[in-house]
């Protein structure tokens, strides 16, 4: 049997298994071909030093400009072996997923690479950042990709309808070679994940992926989610109740994570999801160890009634990530965030209520952000320490400070903010424009605003995730583009 | 003042003890909720028709506790800890002592797992002090031409 190897590249997740493997290995397998999975994006993370990973990942984040000569050379090195290894002589296709604007600049040094050394294979990419572009090119990166000949064909957007097609010879489907890639709608009928032959105990984190949507209800001025799906569309319940308990009996592994830019977007579904997920345990105590997690969106409390969270509670949600991004009610609604302070306190107390921990992801220096606005988030830092020591500010992650990405509502509203890119593009997802709206705000008060909610809270004992690499980062971008 | 609450479908009554006082007492029907003072608490609880070993979800000033980590000792007749200004603190305290514990082995010294995956961090202040002191640099720098 014919088969394709299905390859990712930093930036990953490394504790999870890479999602898109697991959703389109069924597109695949159900398209008489067999699928083998080159993870290099962990095997680089484990083969690496740390120094090396950290520099990677910020070459790849755009916080560094190049990467060292010696640092690719091992980098090639293990590319090649593993992907060398892994080619046998029915491969037919590598399969290149290309999942975020994270991954355009390590794919432009993998991608040559590996046609060089198998320039007898098809060579197909994927994934999100397809769609986008960096470091000043005018190109959106997939057509980068076939002009330079890096690859045979590309698949824009959604991969599971494209790449049937494709493996079934219609190069003509939506979304081939051409970004003309249409939104599926009709998410039901997407096939059940499948991690089959993945080596989930390399994964750290003991979890699978789930799909329960794509797109978001949001129009947030800082995020490009609408550029990759326009729409909001999601999986009926039962569905993802089913996979849930397919999954758990199949591999054991209890804890899902879902993929979805928000887990609540339909909070009809989402209340209708735990309702289900609830029931099942109760019918089958063998389930009852089952957890989830996802992102979430802060809503009305007349939205999210106190049920829901005793619901979440009761269907074994884990862990919810919000995008809380400011303290500040004024900024939010400049971002359309549109819930309010009452809204977050809301929230809280209810998560407080049913033991549902919090990951808050915040934005530090949005362009509307005053010294004022900065001081309260100190004061709302304060404020809630009590959820952060009882677990339900889990953690609280701060970012690299305030970057503006092509192709967001917020790339648009430069002109009306007074945002100049300066001697960046914006392509670059700048982080040294300035306003003049908001001239104070330079990179370096940025900076110093980002260091400052590190340093409170840290003393306050909130809990933050890979603080070292991200003030790494920032020292690169106070060293070199500040 | 902070709250203790405590909710099962069966139970029927409670006492209060504060440092071996009788706080408060009174019926109930599934729910109780007092206001918690500072001492050495121990809250009897009656479950109907004497069905001991009911576990009650317990709340304090609001939030729902791991017993474990709230440093609860649970009989079957009573709930007994400590309240005090600390008792927040001590909770965040131990859950990162768990965290820790669970932490495998061959990571515990892996400073850059256990942020990631646990964050757990720390004050990382010389790398802050770095960074500033290039910021100022810059800032001087840019104030002299």
């Amino acid at each position: 049997m014919r088969n394709l190897i299905f390859i990712t590249i930093p930036e990953l997740d490394v504790a999870i298994p890479p999602p898109a493997a697991g959703a389109l290995r069924p597109v695949v397998t159900a398209s008489g071909w067999d699928m083998k999975t080159v993870d290099l994006n962990l095997e680089l993370q484990t083969e690496l030093s740390s120094e090396e990973w950290q520099g990677l990942i910020s070459f790849c984040e755009l916080a560094s400009d190049s990467l060292d000569d010696q640092l690719w050379n091992k980098i090639a090195s293990i590319c090649l072996k593993h992907v060398r290894s892994a080619v046998d002589d029915f491969t037919a296709i590598l399969a290149f997923s290309i999942f975020s604007i994270y991954s355009i600049r390590i794919a432009r040094k993998i991608l040559p690479l590996m046609r060089g050394e198998f320039p007898e294979l098809s060579v197909l990419c994927g994934g999100n950042a397809l769609s986008s572009s960096i470091d000043g090119s005018s190109d959106i990166f997939g057509k980068t990709i076939l002009e330079l000949g890096w690859a045979h064909n590309v698949i824009y957007g959604e991969g599971e309808m494209a790449l049937k097609a494709f493996l079934a010879g219609d190069l003509l489907h939506p979304g081939i070679n051409v970004p003309n890639n249409q939104q599926i709608d009709d998410m039901d009928k997407l096939p059940f994940a499948d991690y089959e032959g993945m080596h989930l105990d390399r994964y750290t984190g003991k979890r699978l992926l789930i799909t329960g949507s794509r797109g978001c209800v949001r129009d947030c001025t800082f995020c490009d989610i609408a550029t990759v799906w326009a729409k909001f569309r999601y999986r009926s319940a039962d569905l993802l109740v089913e996979e849930i308990k397919r999954n758990f009996y199949e591999t054991g592994v209890s804890r899902f994570e879902f993929t979805d830019s928000l887990i609540n977007g339909s909070t009809k579904n989402f209340r209708r999801f735990n309702e289900l997920l609830y029931e099942a345990k109760q019918k089958d105590p063998g389930l009852s160890g089952i957890t989830y997690s996802g992102q979430f969106i802060c809503k009305q409390s007349s939205n999210m009634v106190p049920e829901i969270y005793e619901l979440m509670h009761l269907a074994g949600c884990s862990q919810i990530t919000v995008g809380i991004e400011s303290f500040c009610e004024h900024i939010r609604f400049h971002m359309r965030k549109k819930f309010t302070n009452a809204d977050i306190d809301y929230h809280l107390e209810q998560c407080a209520k049913w033991a549902i921990p919090n990951v808050f992801l915040m934005i530090v220096g949005y362009p509307t952000e005053t010294e004022a606005d900065h001081a309260y988030t100190l004061e709302c830092l304060r404020r809630y320490q009590r959820y952060g020591l009882m677990d339900v500010i889990s953690y609280i992650r701060w970012g690299l400070t305030m970057h503006i990405y092509e192709d967001t509502p917020l790339s648009k509203m430069m002109g009306d903010l007074g945002i100049d890119a300066g001697i960046h593009n914006i392509r670059d997802g700048l982080y040294s424009w300035t306003s003049t709206l908001n001239p104070n705000l330079t990179l370096e008060e940025r900076i110093r605003r980002r260091l400052e909610v590190h340093e409170v809270s840290y003393d306050l004992g909130y809990k933050m995730p890979i603080v070292g690499s991200e003030l790494m980062s920032l020292k690169a971008l106070a060293e070199g583009r500040s | 003042m902070d709250t203790l609450e405590i909710e099962h479908p069966e139970l029927t009554s409670y006492t209060l003890y504060v440092d071996g006082n009788k706080h408060s007492e009174g019926r109930c029907d599934g729910r109780a909720e007092v206001m918690l003072p500072h001492g050495e608490i121990e809250m009897w609880i009656n479950p109907l028709d004497k069905h001991w070993g009911i576990l009650p979800r317990i709340r304090i000033d609001g939030f729902l506790v791991n017993t474990f980590l709230a440093g609860i000792d649970v009989y079957d007749h009573m709930l007994k800890f400590i309240f005090d200004d600390s008792f927040f603190i001590r909770y965040a305290e131990k859950n990162i002592s768990s965290i820790m514990a669970g932490v495998p082995e061959k990571h515990r010294d892996d400073e850059q797992y256990v942020s990631k995956y646990f964050g757990l961090s720390g004050s990382n202040a010389a790398l802050v002090k770095e960074i500033r002191s290039l910021l100022d640099a810059k800032s001087n720098l840019h104030n002299h031409t």
